[in-house]
């Protein structure tokens, strides 16, 4: 009964993190001091779909997020929607998101039985910044005619900002991982 | 429900199917990357003319464009430096251009034909292990999902305002997550009743 009920619950968690991950665009950005960019907590969904999803559900709940993006529905941070957010430049830090979450997953599926703060740190880091930063520099380099170094250098901006949301979704999704039992496959 | 960029209107643009304009999308696309000025000029009047046509106005434009100006500026300013002005503005022009297409695609197409011809396009891949029905099924579960979630970070953050855990992002997103996960659950019981069988 349990293992019936858990294959109607993980398709369902998918649409679930998919719209988290909308509404994680309208919390109210995170200050920072210091850095004057203003972060969004969207990307910190990319990691939590990976940390308490695993990595097959996360890559879906956040290509299913792009999708609803693509679709034509605002639910990007700022209230940006529509196919025109991957017609901008940036597209590549966007296009990154399932392979990040995929990425997040992957790695905390290894530690998953022994959760530590500092392994879903490195697990976030490995998806939310790497992979992401992997997709969005070469692509801001390439659709803006840039070399890869410049890129890299325009991007560093996110960087202190991507480091905190790292350390919230290692903090969250341990407190979640212990709350909520049931998400344990 | 929420709203999409979508601007309704009766308009010939607004009755070209979706599937149509995806393509044209598509091939605008290869034609701005791929072409020079030539390319850039003829597409830009195209697809002024379809905005026009579409009767729209121009705040879906600005609406695409705006949040990008930062970044598209940023782009021209390293062009200048590494190039020159010309070359600059016709990559940023470029850059706009396509922003605009995608801008006017989504605008005058409604969400339920965008995912329509999205389940079309799938269906011949159910060989390779994508069921069309599924990501269908996946897309309305979430946009149902979506106003369900926001009511709960509102409810959540007004509840962690009056302990004065409003700067505690942790506070916010845990009961968030899962309050969500719960309710997800809760759905996932409802559908098992009720007969559905995923994949």
């Amino acid at each position: 009964m349990r293992a019936a009920s858990d294959t109607f619950r993980g398709p369902v968690r998918v649409a679930v993190f998919a719209a988290m991950v909308a509404a994680l665009g309208v919390l109210p950005p995170i200050p920072l001091p210091v850095i004057p960019v203003p972060i969004t907590a969207q990307t910190l969904g990319v990691m939590l779909a990976g940390l308490l999803l695993g990595p097959r559900r996360g890559a879906e709940a956040l290509a299913l997020f792009l999708l609803l993006v693509a679709l034509g529905f605002p639910l990007l941070a700022g209230g940006r929607g529509g196919l025109s957010v991957f017609a901008g430049p940036s597209a590549g830090f966007l296009i990154a998101y399932p392979f990040a979450a995929a990425a997040t997953g992957w790695a905390s599926r290894r530690v998953w039985t022994t959760y530590a703060f500092w392994r879903g740190f490195a697990c976030a880091l490995l998806g939310g910044v790497v992979v992401v930063y992997a997709f969005g520099i070469p692509w801001l380099a390439t659709v803006g005619g840039l070399t890869l170094a410049q890129a890299a250098i325009g991007s560093a901006v996110f960087l202190p900002g991507d480091l905190v949301k790292a350390i919230l979704a290692a903090v969250i999704a341990g407190i979640v991982r212990r709350g909520y039992p049931a998400l344990q496959p | 429900m929420m709203r999409a960029v979508y601007t309704p209107g009766d308009s010939s643009v607004h009755r070209v199917s979706a599937a149509a304009k995806l393509a044209f999308l598509a091939a605008t696309a290869v034609a701005v990357a791929a072409g020079g000025p030539n390319a850039l000029v003829v597409v830009a009047v195209i697809v002024a003319a379809a905005w026009v046509r579409a009767g729209i106005g121009a705040r879906p434009l600005f609406q695409s464009l705006r949040p990008m100006a930062a970044i598209l500026i940023a782009i021209f300013l390293a062009q200048v430096w590494l190039r020159d002005v010309p070359g600059a503005a016709l990559l940023v022009a470029k850059l706009a251009v396509l922003v605009a297409v995608a801008a006017l695609v989504s605008a005058t197409t409604k969400v339920s034909d965008m995912l329509e011809t999205l389940e079309r396009v799938l269906a011949p891949l159910r060989r390779v292990g994508v069921n069309a029905e599924h990501v269908a099924f996946l897309t309305v579960l979430a946009i149902r999902f979506v106003p369900a979630l926001f009511r709960i970070g509102a409810e959540v953050r007004e509840a962690q305002r009056a302990r004065g855990l409003e700067r505690s992002p942790v506070a916010a997103i845990v009961p968030m997550l899962i309050r969500a996960l719960r309710e997800g659950d809760d759905v996932a019981e409802a559908l098992a009743a009720r007969g559905w069988a995923p994949r």
